[in-house]
Parts: C-alpha cells; sequence; structure tokens
C-alpha cells in the first residue's frame, strides 16, 4: 500500500514540475512574443506562435494527468485551471498575429500559476525551477518599466517569481524538494555526518585537549629522549611512540592536516572538473571531442604513478630535502587535483547534457537568449546532480592518498602531527616481541583508527547523499 | 563486431599519443641539463664535475635536446620506440630492463588478485541479490562494507600484524631463505620469472607452496577494497535487472528458472561490473606500490617508489609510461568485453 502511495506522489511531483517547466517557457514564448511585436519577422513571429500553442497544450495536458493523483479538495482549483487554460488556448488560436493572443498567454500562464500556489504547497513541492526566479528577477524592472504595448494591464496582473517568493537564497540551491530532505534521519548519513562533525569538534577544540608546548603545535612534543615506544601513562593517554613523541598530540592536530588536504584537494577538483565538463558538454562538437579525448588520457594514469612522477620531476631533489617548509605537500595537493578531476567533468558533462535537451532550455533558446545567460542561469543551477556525493567521498579518499604518500616516505617530518607520519614511523614496531604481537599497539592502532574513521564517515555522508539524492536508488 | 574492435583499437594510438604528450609536457618543465642526464649511463665510479658535465653536453648533442619542442617530442617518442629509455641512477642499470626485470613479482601479484576480484565478486554479488535481506545477504554486505572502508595499505598492516606477527601463518617477502636457495640453483629453471608458476613447471610443490604463503596476505590485502567494489556493483546491478519487466514476463510465461538466469539477467547484470572492472586496474597500479612496499616484495611499484625518493627521473618516466600502457590496456579488454556483452554498443 506504502509503494502504491509513494509511486503516486512520485508521479505527482513529475506532473507538478512539467507543469511547472511548461507555464515558464510559456512565459518566456510570450515576453518574447510582446518584445518583438514591431520588429521581427514574420516567419520568426509565425514560429513564436505556434510553440505559444504548444506549451499551453501540454499545460493543459499536464493538468489534466494531474488531476487523477490529487487530494479530492484541490480538484476543484485544478477544475479552474484547466477550463482557464483550455478557453485561453482555443482564443489564442484564432487570434493569431492579433494582440489578443498575447492577452490569452497572459492568461494561460496567470491560471498555471495561481494553481500551482495554491495547490503545489500541499504536496511538499517546492517549485524546481528557482532558475526561473533568477530569470525574473533579472527581467521584472525592464517588464515592468516599460510595458509592451496592449498587454499592459496583464502583463502587471501576473505576480512574478521573485514578486511571490523573494529573492533567491542561497539554502534553496540546489533545488532539494522538502520531502527529500526529510530523509536526511536515515542511520547510515547521520552516523557519517556525526563522525565527521566529531572531527571538526576535535580540531577545534585542539588547543584545549592537547595545548601545544611549543610554537609550533604541529609537532609532537617529546616527553623523554629515548627511542623506543612507552605505554599510555598520566599524561600520554595513548602513550609515546618511537622517539617519545606524544601520540594523542599527533592525533589531534592530525586533524588539521587531514582537513586540510582532503578540502583543498576536492575544492580544486570540484573547480576544474566543473569548468572542464561545463564548457565540453555545453558546446558540444568538436571542442567536447577534443576535451574528452584528453580526459581519457588523464584517465589513464593511475594516481599513484602520477603524483610519484611529479614528486620525482618537481620534488626538491634527493630524500634529504625532503622536509618542512620543501613544498612537498604542495606538489601533492596539485598532482592529486590534476590527475583527479576527471570524474567530476565526466559527471558535470553528463548532467549538462541531459539538462540541455530539457524543455525550458529550448524555450531559452528559442526566444534568442545567449550561451551565457543560458549556462549561468539554466545549466548551472541544476550540474550538482550527483557532485556532492562524488565530493564527500573524495575527501575521505584524499587523506587516504595523503596518508600513503608520507608512509611511503615521501613527506612529513620528524614529528610531523600527521596519521601518515604516526603509521609511517608506528610500521616500525608492527611485528611487536616474539612474546607479545601486539606490544606496541598503540603506536599503530591510534592513526589507523583515525585515517579508517575519518575516510568512513566521510564515505557514509557520500553513500548517504546518494541516497537522499536519487531516489531510484532504493 | 569486427568493425567495432578495429575502431578500438584505431582509439588507442590517440589515447597514448595523448598520454606521451602529457608526460613530455611535464618533463619539458625540467631544465636541459636533468632531461639530458637520462640518457648518460652509470659508469660505476664517481664521476668529476667537468667529466659529468661533458657528459651531460654529449647527451644534449646526441638526442637534439636544445631542439625546438616538437622536433624533440619526436625524438623522445622514437627512443622509447627503440628501447631507449634512458639510464637510472638509483637502479645503476638501463631503466626498461630495469623493469622488465621487476616485471614478474608485480604480474604474479595482479594476476592472483584477479582471482577474488573477478569470479568471487561476480559469484557473491548475485548470491546476495539472489538472498535479498536475509542472512547471506546481511553478511556479504557487512564483508564488503569493511572492505570498503579499510585502505590497502592499513588493510596490509593489520594482516601483518595479526598473520604474521601474532599467528605466524603467511611471512612477507617473496620467498623463505631455503627456497630462494632452490630458485637459484642449477637444477631449478626460471620460465616466467613468477615463483608460483614456476615452481609448478618444476614439479617443485614444496617451493610452490612457499610462493603462494607468502602472496597471501599481499594479494588479500591488494584485492580485498576492488573486491568489495565489484561485489556491491554485482549486487546492486544484479538487483536492478531482477526488477526488470522482462525478467518478471520471462518467469511468468514459464520459463525454468536457469534459463531466465542465463538469458534474461546474467548478460545485463555484468554489464555495470566489466565497466567498474576497467577502471579498477588502475586502482591496482596504484596498490601495487604500497603493497609491495608494505610487505616487501621486489616488483615494480616499490622498486619505483624507492627510486623516486631518490629524484630518479629516468625510472619516473619508464614507470609512468610502463604504468599508462597497463591501463590503457585493461580499458581496451573491458570495453570489448562490454561489446562483446552487450551488442548494442557495437553499433557506435
Amino acid at each position: 500500500m506504502a509503494r502504491v502511495e509513494n509511486a503516486r506522489s512520485a508521479d505527482l511531483q513529475r506532473e507538478l514540475a512539467h507543469l511547472d517547466l511548461y507555464h515558464h517557457s510559456l512565459r518566456l514564448v510570450g515576453r518574447k512574443l510582446a518584445a518583438r511585436s514591431t520588429e521581427a519577422s514574420a516567419e520568426a513571429r509565425g514560429a513564436l506562435y505556434e510553440r505559444s500553442l504548444e506549451l499551453g497544450e501540454e499545460c493543459a495536458t499536464a493538468l489534466r494527468g494531474l488531476r487523477g493523483n490529487l487530494r479530492s479538495e484541490d480538484l476543484s482549483h485544478c477544475d479552474v485551471a484547466l477550463r482557464g487554460v483550455t478557453l485561453a488556448v482555443r482564443r489564442a488560436s484564432l487570434a493569431r498575429g492579433h494582440t489578443l493572443f498575447l492577452v490569452n498567454v497572459w492568461r494561460t500562464v496567470e491560471a498555471v500559476e495561481r494553481f500551482l500556489a495554491r495547490v503545489a504547497v500541499n504536496y511538499g513541492y517546492t517549485t524546481i525551477s528557482d532558475t526561473v526566479v533568477l530569470e525574473a528577477a533579472t527581467a521584472a524592472p525592464s517588464a515592468a518599466a516599460q510595458p509592451p504595448p496592449g498587454v499592459g494591464p496583464y502583463q502587471r496582473a501576473i505576480p512574478t517569481r521573485a514578486e511571490s517568493v523573494g529573492p533567491l537564497s542561497v539554502a534553496s540551491w540546489p533545488a532539494i524538494p522538502r520531502w527529500r530532505l526529510r530523509q536526511l534521519g536515515r542511520p547510515g548519513l547521520l552516523l557519517g555526518i556525526v563522525i565527521v562533525l566529531g572531527f571538526v569538534a576535535i580540531s577545534v577544540a585542539a588547543p584545549m585537549l592537547a595545548p601545544p608546548e611549543s610554537d609550533d603545535p604541529y609537532t609532537m612534543p617529546r616527553a623523554s629522549y629515548r627511542g623506543n615506544p612507552e605505554p599510555p601513562r598520566p599524561g600520554y593517554p595513548l602513550g609515546t611512540t618511537e622517539r617519545s613523541f606524544d601520540v594523542f598530540h599527533g592525533l589531534v592536530w592530525g586533524t588539521h592536516v587531514a582537513f586540510r588536504i582532503g578540502l583543498s584537494v576536492t575544492a580544486g577538483r570540484l573547480l576544474v572538473g566543473v569548468v572542464v565538463g561545463l564548457v565540453s558538454g555545453y558546446y558540444g562538437r568538436w571542442l567536447d571531442a577534443v576535451v574528452m579525448r584528453i580526459t581519457d588520457a588523464f584517465m589513464a594514469f593511475p594516481i599513484v604513478a602520477a603524483t610519484l612522477v611529479m614528486l620525482a620531476f618537481f620534488g626538491p631533489l634527493g630524500l634529504a630535502n625532503i622536509g618542512a617548509g620543501s613544498g612537498v605537500d604542495s606538489i601533492i595537493i596539485i598532482s592529486l587535483i590534476l590527475f583527479g578531476w576527471m570524474q567530476y567533468a565526466r559527471l558535470v558533462r553528463g548532467n549538462v547534457l541531459a539538462e540541455r535537451a530539457k524543455q525550458y532550455v529550448e524555450a531559452a533558446v528559442s526566444v534568442g537568449a545567449g550561451s551565457r545567460h543560458i549556462i549561468w542561469r539554466h545549466i548551472l543551477p541544476n550540474i550538482p546532480q550527483g557532485l556532492f556525493v562524488l565530493a564527500a567521498s573524495d575527501v575521505g579518499a584524499m587523506v587516504v592518498l595523503g596518508a600513503v604518500f608520507t608512509f611511503l616516505g615521501f613527506s612529513g617530518r620528524a614529528g610531523l602531527a600527521d596519521w601518515g607520519w604516526m603509521l609511517y614511523i608506528g610500521r616500525n614496531w608492527i611485528i611487536g616481541t616474539p612474546s607479545n604481537a601486539f606490544q606496541y599497539w598503540y603506536t599503530y592502532v591510534p592513526p589507523i583508527a583515525a585515517i579508517v574513521l575519518f575516510s568512513t564517515g566521510w564515505n557514509l555522508v557520500g553513500d548517504g547523499l546518494r541516497d537522499v539524492m536519487d531516489p531510484r536508488v532504493q | 563486431m569486427i568493425p567495432y574492435v578495429l575502431r578500438r583499437l584505431l582509439a588507442i594510438p590517440l589515447i597514448i599519443f595523448l598520454v606521451t604528450l602529457i608526460l613530455f609536457s611535464l618533463m619539458w618543465q625540467l631544465p636541459v641539463e636533468v632531461r639530458a642526464r637520462i640518457y648518460v649511463p652509470h659508469s660505476g665510479r664517481f664521476l668529476l664535475p667537468d667529466e659529468e658535465a661533458a657528459l651531460v653536453e654529449r647527451a644534449i648533442r646526441i638526442h637534439g635536446l636544445d631542439k625546438p619542442w616538437p622536433v624533440q617530442y619526436v625524438n623522445w617518442l622514437r627512443l622509447l620506440a627503440t628501447g631507449t629509455w634512458g639510464y637510472s641512477p638509483t637502479w645503476q642499470q638501463p631503466v626498461l630492463e630495469g623493469l622488465l626485470q621487476r616485471v614478474p613479482a608485480t604480474a604474479e601479484l595482479v594476476l592472483i588478485c584477479m582471482v577474488p576480484c573477478g569470479g568471487l565478486a561476480l559469484m557473491l554479488g548475485s548470491l546476495a541479490a539472489r538472498y535479498r535481506n536475509r542472512f547471506p545477504d546481511h553478511l556479504i554486505r557487512a564483508t564488503t562494507f569493511v572492505g570498503w572502508a579499510l585502505p590497502s595499505f592499513i588493510l596490509g598492516l593489520i594482516l601483518m600484524n595479526v598473520f604474521y606477527a601474532w599467528l605466524g601463518w603467511f611471512p612477507p617477502g617473496r620467498l623463505s631463505v631455503w627456497a630462494g636457495a632452490v630458485l637459484h640453483s642449477d637444477s631449478f629453471r626460471a620460465y616466467t620469472g613468477m615463483h608460483t608458476i614456476d615452481a609448478l613447471l618444476n614439479l617443485d610443490l614444496r617451493m610452490f607452496w612457499d610462493a603462494l604463503r607468502h602472496l597471501f596476505l599481499p594479494a588479500v590485502s591488494l584485492a580485498f577494497a576492488e573486491w568489495a567494489l565489484l561485489t556491491r556493483i554485482m549486487r546492486s546491478s544484479m538487483l536492478d535487472v531482477l526488477g526488470q519487466d522482462y525478467v518478471t514476463t520471462a518467469r511468468s510465461k514459464g520459463a525454468p528458472e536457469s534459463q531466465v538466469f542465463s538469458v534474461h539477467i546474467r548478460r545485463n547484470a555484468l554489464l555495470p561490473v566489466i565497466s567498474a572492472g576497467g577502471a579498477a586496474v588502475s586502482m591496482l597500479m596504484s596498490g601495487v606500490v604500497v603493497i609491495e612496499s608494505v610487505f616487501n616484495i621486489n616488483g615494480i611499484g616499490r622498486a619505483a617508489a624507492e627510486a623516486m625518493l631518490g629524484a630518479d627521473i629516468p625510472v619516473a618516466v619508464g614507470f609512468s609510461i610502463f604504468t599508462c600502457t597497463v591501463t590503457v590496456i585493461a580499458s581496451l579488454v573491458a570495453d570489448l568485453l562490454y561489446a562483446s556483452a552487450d551488442p548494442r554498443v557495437r553499433l557506435y
């Protein structure tokens, strides 16, 4: 039973979205018709007339489709809107070339608008087109200042989105219907969020948890000058590792290093990937083919091998120079970005191609919108699909990769509060003693736990986000 | 099928061309002396600065490293094609020779990983899908969760701690000391350089067992993450296919379950796994570097990492070309498998 209910609700959301898109396209076409009333060629105007009629019909069809899924108390609104739309479309079809045509276009838009304003809210449908808000916000002043001849009263009678919804807020971008937001409480996602927030809290509270003993909090303080690890004791809750470095201090301040590499690499990948994917997907043709082949070529490089090459090329020559301030960390970050943006670009390109094929973009093109306008207003707001999912999992993965290079000895310095470096020295004690294999557990278990927990937390967030964003997975 | 294969094969040189171009543009950032030193063989004794400068000068002249970049690029490609990959200062041998000498150990490790990654992932993935939300499914999903959460090198460290240090079952390295002695004895013929296969070919079962024991932990830690990934994908794609209308139709018209599985389900469910498998090879090539370092296996991964700690540029270039070739070939194989499973793509 619940499944039937869900299916109905999904159908409803889809129908509402269609209606929303169609009537908005109609509004755009109508506005173009009004603006071009004098100078445009007869042929272009003819095409616009036909397109408006088609869109009006589509609105009527969508309303008819909705009728079956609405609750009974909303049926009357639907009927009113349907009657208004069909009447206006029939009248418009008789009035091609006449100002009355435009009047009827606006009547159609108005009828649908009213219907959506009254009904859509009841079904948790937040109007998908935030792009519409942007569009209306920019277009409204000029339209209000200079009403096209003959349609003034109607144009002004229809409240634009900007007036009815208010200015675009960051919170509504990307557009996620409210019913999906409710799923944020899924256990996996919740656990991931708790873990990630826990790490954030540790990194913020680091000066209190492990007060630095010198000016440099990123160097683990030394308890003594003994060389061997010593077990947990008062003052050193997780013991001391090789050369008496305080494990707990390293663990706490390591969160800073982890967040730095995770967030910077992911941000870089996002930036490059979005730009490349957007350009490639939008301009298409030969540019797309070339960019995609280049993407393939970059994908041929395994990330660890590529980063090793970058380190050998641009790292400070020779082992002795590797250490603090040598720029190794920035080489690792740059190379993880340079050889890791491809998945983002492919994802964005796919989203752009899917978005371009949609009707509202077609409508914008049909009314002569420029490509920069279309990219910014129509396509960009719709590409985050799946992007944040990928980014969330990547933050954790980058920390693991960063630890790999520290573990192999490419970065880090003695006493660096970094999980990878702690593992690098903890590895020397992993065999333990002949009588007890786990004698020195405190040298390697804490950094392992930190790395695994950190990456798992971000992975859970990414996976949970995917389930929330893409209901098909269930 | 054949036109598709030909078209796909024609795309390979293009990718290789772009890959080498990327690599060359990175190399181009280096000073010319550094690039020239690639072609200066190691003499085995300490060189005076003057002598070295003369050698570098000579290499620049011979290989035209003072020419414009397109000329240099073509030159470099020709050198690569003729097997002149330069001399490694840290390996103290020609790069190509060094790579080929270390390939068998890595190949053995990667090949043995394919067994769990391929077969086991497919089997367990479809098992989990068939018993959805019952005990086998829960068990398999819990295991894949562990594989998904544990990075391979960390899993390697844990396994080493437990199975070598504590239980003493699986030692690191490639062979025990006695087996190493057998390997270098006159009666033993090395056919492939992969110890397990060589031991079998020499009918030495004790040595085979020893080599397998040494291979077990690295193979498990390298393969676990890939296995978990492929199992997850197999499970979800099976579930996807099982919910399709054509499966319901086939069952409702009374087709036996085995036929439904082999005709309607298997091929379609395999498609996402094949494309993920092609990408997994790239992950394996990354994993090899770390796992070989953890388990002290003298394959190309560990040797390359150690060479690059000494900023060994010839090895860096050779290693990246080698790994890129492997991943390009792997993605070609994945594409061809995909095409053989899904006739639709052959039309493009």
